[in-house]
């Protein structure tokens, strides 16, 4: 036999394209889940279906909501002249996790990065005008280190500015409880670039 | 700086070796192919994290191994002592420790050994493409700042990026803006600026020490001038300071003899808005902003030139740097001595800078170069070397050393894989000196011309 039989080859050829999945991972996936009892298995594919059916993005901030509009922008004890700018929901989390931020958010999904053939207008980049034209007064921007993220952080900066905004970034540097001994030297640079007065 | 214990597992020839260098000149000879270079490349790999000949890392795991290692152990005046391992995987992936603790980037151990490598591989520096010129730009100068690694790996992924971008804008014309060019010209000269400027910096001090050893090497007889070519016209020199004090990196933190220069380069970081812009007009821009305003003005200059080409045409990655032997053109004009000899003083004068900037001498790597100079080169070299730093020669025979190198040196057979230390090797040396007195016909006309 040269090649699994159709149904199985499917399922395989589909975890394959799964973000950091090889070949052989796929493999042991799909014969894990061809072996689960029906009703697991059912409901595995239900989630897949209920996600797509059931999950939009906020019409106010493009988070990811089963609603019209997410938990955060319903809020109304949200400070709402303060937004914070993300690039994904994960990172908006990572931020509520820390339970010292009481502003909005917004969702960019995603970085710019030509590359990967994101050029700004494919991000939610233009739906941040309005909410700022709507009496937010502070941008936060809170980005990945990379080259893509400070990039995306100085377009975003380059196009708010004007408009009279408070436009801010996260400080990148040493870890909290960090030792400087052990920092590795591109945190030091980064730790120096982000420098501040005190 | 030396080694006192090099070891390493599974590397190139070697399923393991062990290695107690002595502090001056440590002579490795044997046949051809028995991995005398290997030793070489391993102190390289130390010293750059770059192996010195493979197009692809894992080409230094030994036939059938895992893991290439690479330890040693490295006596410093002014640091300390440390203990060092790189290990190289299948996939080409490298991992650093310092002192026994695994670092997060391969690039944390750079400065921490510094090494000077001279072999005829080193030829393409002066002879090769612009781009050996700035790959061997871009391991010297990583040798010395960890600033430069960071700006290099974001430029290169920046110049990627914008690439992307001007091909898109090449074939789907629409308003650069849009799609934020602007942006990523601005990166670019963000991370490009102060690549220059250590290019500027580091060619402007190696010039003039590498001229002064190739007027040594040729009797005062020639003059060897090395130009910074940079594809981005730097500003007038009057523009630019010529003690600038622009590389930061962890040892100038760390050394407080440095500290005003590093104090110096936070000043000058200071971006302008965040300084009266009264003083801004009065006080010289940094080198670093005076490049970076040089490199937006020809950028502007070329208009949509960029986006009709599709590729970004001005930045250090068409950078080169010109050789010239009074005057003519090295990689045209020069003979082959005058090319070897160009090499090498560029080597040895790396070598100065090096110290001159960590406080003590580098570790010299010398790869067969007993037989691709001349007696006189050779000579010099071995002269310059001596008592002056760890040095670690490889050659195929005790021959042409003279005996007063031979009576200091440490000398290891190297053959198939396996290197064995000569014991008793002031009896050896004797017994080769002793064969070197009984051969006169040979070696008189060797000892003259050292001599002279
Ligand atoms: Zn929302």
């Amino acid at each position: 036999m040269k090649h699994y039989p159709k149904p199985l080859g499917k399922l395989v050829g589909e975890l394959e394209r799964l973000p950091g999945v090889g070949p052989k991972s796929a493999q042991r996936m799909a014969f894990h889940l061809m072996r689960l009892p029906y009703e697991e298995a059912k409901r595995f594919a239900d989630a897949i279906l209920e996600v797509k059916d059931q999950i939009k993005l906020c019409k106010e901030c493009s988070n990811f909501t089963d609603q019209e509009v997410c938990e955060v922008c319903r809020d109304t004890k949200r400070d709402r002249t303060i937004m914070c700018i993300v690039a994904e929901t994960h990172d908006l989390i990572a931020m509520e996790k820390t339970n010292e931020y009481r502003g909005l958010y917004h969702v960019l999904q995603g970085l710019i990065s030509p590359m990967d053939n994101i050029t700004p207008e494919m991000l939610k980049i233009r739906e941040i005008f309005p909410r700022v034209a709507n009496g937010v007064t502070e941008v936060i921007l809170a980005f990945n280190p990379t080259t893509e993220g400070q990039t995306t952080a100085l377009f975003l900066a380059s196009r708010l500015k004007p408009l009279g905004v408070r436009v801010s970034q996260i400080a990148h540097g040493l870890p909290a409880g960090g030792n400087l001994d052990y920092a590795d030297q591109a945190t030091l640079i980064s730790a120096l670039q982000w420098r501040r007065e005190i | 700086m030396r080694v006192r214990y090099l070891k390493l597992n599974q590397f190139r020839n070697y399923p393991s070796l062990e290695l107690h260098p002595g502090e001056g000149v440590n002579i490795l000879y044997g046949q051809n192919a028995q991995g005398k270079t290997n030793v070489l490349e391993a102190l390289s790999l130390l010293a750059t994290t770059r192996s010195l000949r493979a197009s692809r890392e894992s080409e230094l795991i030994f036939r059938g191994g895992d893991v290439a290692r690479v330890m040693a152990d490295v006596v410093r005046e002014c640091q300390g002592d440390v203990d060092l391992e790189v290990s190289v995987f299948q996939t080409d992936k490298k991992e650093v420790k310092i002192n026994g603790s695994k670092r997060g980037r391969v690039v944390d151990i750079l400065g921490q050994f510094n090494a000077v490598f001279f072999g005829s591989i080193d030829l393409v520096i002066v002879m090769g493409e612009p781009a050996d010129r700035r790959h061997y730009l871009n391991i010297e100068i990583s040798q010395i700042s960890p600033r430069y690694v960071y700006d290099l790996g974001h430029y290169k992924r920046v110049l990627a990026q914008r690439n992307r971008l001007l091909k898109e804008l090449r074939d789907r014309p629409r308003p650069p803006k849009e799609l934020g060019l602007d942006v990523w010209n601005e990166q670019l000269i963000n991370y490009g600026a102060p690549i220059i400027e250590k290019r500027r910096f580091y060619l402007e001090r190696l010039a003039p020490l590498a001229n002064q050893v190739h007027r040594a090497l040729t009797d005062g007889k020639e003059n060897l001038e090395i130009r910074y070519l940079p594809s981005v016209r730097l500003p007038k020199p009057a523009e630019l300071s010529t003690l600038s004090t622009a590389v930061v990196d962890n040892s100038m933190i760390r050394e407080t003899n440095r500290e005003t220069q590093y104090l110096t380069e936070i000043q000058d970081a200071t971006p302008a808005s965040e300084s009266a812009p009264q003083t801004r007009v009065e006080s010289p821009l940094s080198d670093t902003e005076a490049i970076a305003a040089a490199f937006r003005e020809q950028m502007a200059e070329m208009g949509l030139e960029e986006a009709r080409r599709g590729v970004t045409l001005l930045g250090p990655q068409r950078d080169d740097i010109g050789f010239f032997i009074d005057g003519a053109e090295t990689r045209l004009y020069g003979s082959q001595g005058q090319q070897r000899t160009a090499t090498l003083a560029l080597k040895l004068a790396e070598f100065q800078l090096i110290q001159d900037y960590v406080g003590e001498p580098p570790v010299m790597l010398l790869d067969d170069v007993m037989s691709d100079l001349d007696d006189n080169r050779r000579a010099h070299l071995l002269e310059w070397v001596r008592r002056r730093c760890q040095t670690f020669i490889t050659c195929t025979s005790l021959r042409p050393f003279p005996k007063e190198i031979l009576a200091e040196a440490t000398t290891f057979q190297v053959a198939n894989g396996v290197v064995t230390p000569d014991v008793r090797r002031k009896t050896r040396n004797s017994r080769i000196l002793a064969e070197k007195e009984a051969n006169k016909p040979e070696t008189a006309s060797e000892s003259v011309e050292i001599a002279s």
